[in-house]
């Protein structure tokens, strides 16, 4: 592969990984509505209690 | 000893397939043949190892509010990786597994033992985890496929996954108009899996009440 | 015209994407006890599934193909359809409050959700044009919010049921789904 196409792909990468990034950061900013901070996904049936939605998840 | 209790519990205890549910769409739709569920079974250890090993070493460098993003794109790329090789290597997999092979990406088991063990424990107990999780997987997906394999077309079939002409073994179990061959379909494959699941869970709680008898004896 | 309409009525119901395709089986097991929160899911992959679609269908034939670069594809979607979530939940929690009390809370799942991944792929490999696309990308979410919405339907009554011990909560919950896609297996003879 000739290296003007491995660095294409990584410039495109770190474009998609910022604007990720910056989505990211600006939706944890934003808050919540109010009368919605304690909301959970009311799913019950997976049990994988480590999946960050599940309602009996802690860290 | 918590070593190997960690690496025994994808088999039967915390089984990923029947006890937890993750990764059941791959399941589902993968296993009508014994060739595609081995196929699948090692691609998705080789992806669980290798991420469960880069996310431990990379634990303690990675900020604690963007690491499911960095784990979602350290997953996506080792997929690709094994993608292409399938692709260049297995050509007869690759066309059998279809879009299952990027599906892996969203695959609930390898996001979650990334969450929940590679981004707390070392780069050995990471790699075990990840080998005993893909272990269990596989041999779940096989238990499933070769019962569908079986009542769906009576024999059990693999060829070689790098040269599909040559056949490894072929063997007939049931004559061919005894074929139940609504099992290769949608209907069979969700029934199968909901038969094992309650088989999984008649099994644990069998377990518990012996456990509880001993104990009781015990007093 | 009649082409799209056929294309239409495989995603929703002959080709359906939970029962004959086997994706958004996670959800669909997980989410779906209550009548409510599986209306809610449902509206909010539509939505997130279309938008996504359009995205990685341009960026992929007006970027990833002319650069020379379409082994990023995968990674590309992935990043693109997670910004899309995360756009979205910061969108609906400045605008509607109401909104973000329904739905809000699924959002985060549905970036890794099989569907929204999977028809963002069929796009590029069945290689729709812009149109067939739309129609593709509106069609396979619907059909995913219809079975999910009649899953959690029966569900609810499936709680007062006298059910066997170790068939309890999913087990019998995939034997009723079988029992649907022998059911929706029936309407391949529509087309």
């Amino acid at each position: 592969m000739e290296p003007k196409t491995i660095i294409v792909a990584v410039v495109f990468f770190a474009i998609l990984g910022s604007i990720y990034a910056v989505t990211y950061v600006l939706n944890h900013k934003t808050p919540k509505p109010p009368g919605c901070e304690d909301l959970k996904a009311q799913c019950k049936g997976c049990h994988d209690k480590h999946c960050i939605n599940h309602p009996e998840y802690h860290r | 000893m918590d070593r190997k209790k960690n690496f025994t519990a994808g088999f039967l205890r915390e089984n990923p397939v029947f006890s937890l549910y993750l990764g059941c769409c791959s399941t589902l739709a993968i296993t009508t043949s014994l060739n595609n569920a081995i196929g699948m079974g090692v691609a998705v250890i080789a992806v669980l190892i290798l991420s469960n090993v880069i996310i431990s070493l990379m634990r303690k460098i990675t900020p604690n509010e963007i690491r499911i993003p960095v784990y979602i794109v350290i997953i996506a790329s080792l997929v690709k990786v094994i993608q292409m090789l399938i692709q260049a290597y297995a050509q007869s997999l690759y066309t059998s597994l279809g879009t299952f092979i990027p599906l892996i990406v969203v695959n609930c088991i390898i996001l979650g033992r990334a969450e929940a063990f590679a981004s707390k424990n070392g780069v050995l107990d990471s790699a075990l985890d990840g080998l005993g999780m893909g272990l269990g997987y596989t041999c779940s997906i096989i238990v499933m496929s070769l019962i569908r394999e079986i009542l769906a077309t009576g024999m059990i079939h693999f060829t070689n996954p790098f040269d599909a002409a040559q056949v490894i073994f072929e063997i007939r179990l049931i004559p061919d108009d005894f074929v139940i061959s609504v099992f290769s379909q949608p209907f069979g494959a969700f029934c199968t899996f909901a038969c094992l699941a309650a088989a999984l869970v008649a099994y644990k709680d069998h377990q518990a009440k012996k456990q509880e008898r001993l104990e009781k004896e015990a007093k | 015209m009649g082409e799209l309409f056929t294309l239409l009525i495989t995603s929703v119901l002959i080709n359906n994407v939970v029962l004959n395709q086997f994706l958004g089986i996670c959800p669909f097991m997980g989410v779906s006890k209550k009548a409510s929160s599986a209306i809610g899911m449902g509206i909010a992959v539509v939505f997130v599934i279309v938008a996504a679609s359009i995205v990685t269908y341009g960026l992929y034939y007006a970027v990833l193909l002319p650069l020379e670069i379409a082994f990023m594809d995968l990674i590309t979607f992935i990043l693109v359809i997670a910004s899309l979530v995360q756009l979205t939940e910061m969108f609906i929690k400045k605008t509607s409050p109401a909104l973000y009390k329904s739905l809000g809370v699924y959002l985060p799942l549905i970036t890794t959700n099989c569907v929204v991944l999977n028809v963002c792929l069929q796009n590029i490999e069945q290689q729709f044009d812009f149109v067939h696309m739309l129609v593709y990308s509106i069609g396979t979410p619907l059909g995913f919010a219809l079975v999910l919405y009649i899953f959690s339907t029966i569900r609810e009554r499936l709680d007062a049921c006298d059910v066997p011990k170790a068939f309890k909560d999913n087990p019998i919950a995939l034997i009723v789904a079988a029992i649907m896609a022998l059911a929706f297996g029936g309407l391949a003879g529509l087309v």
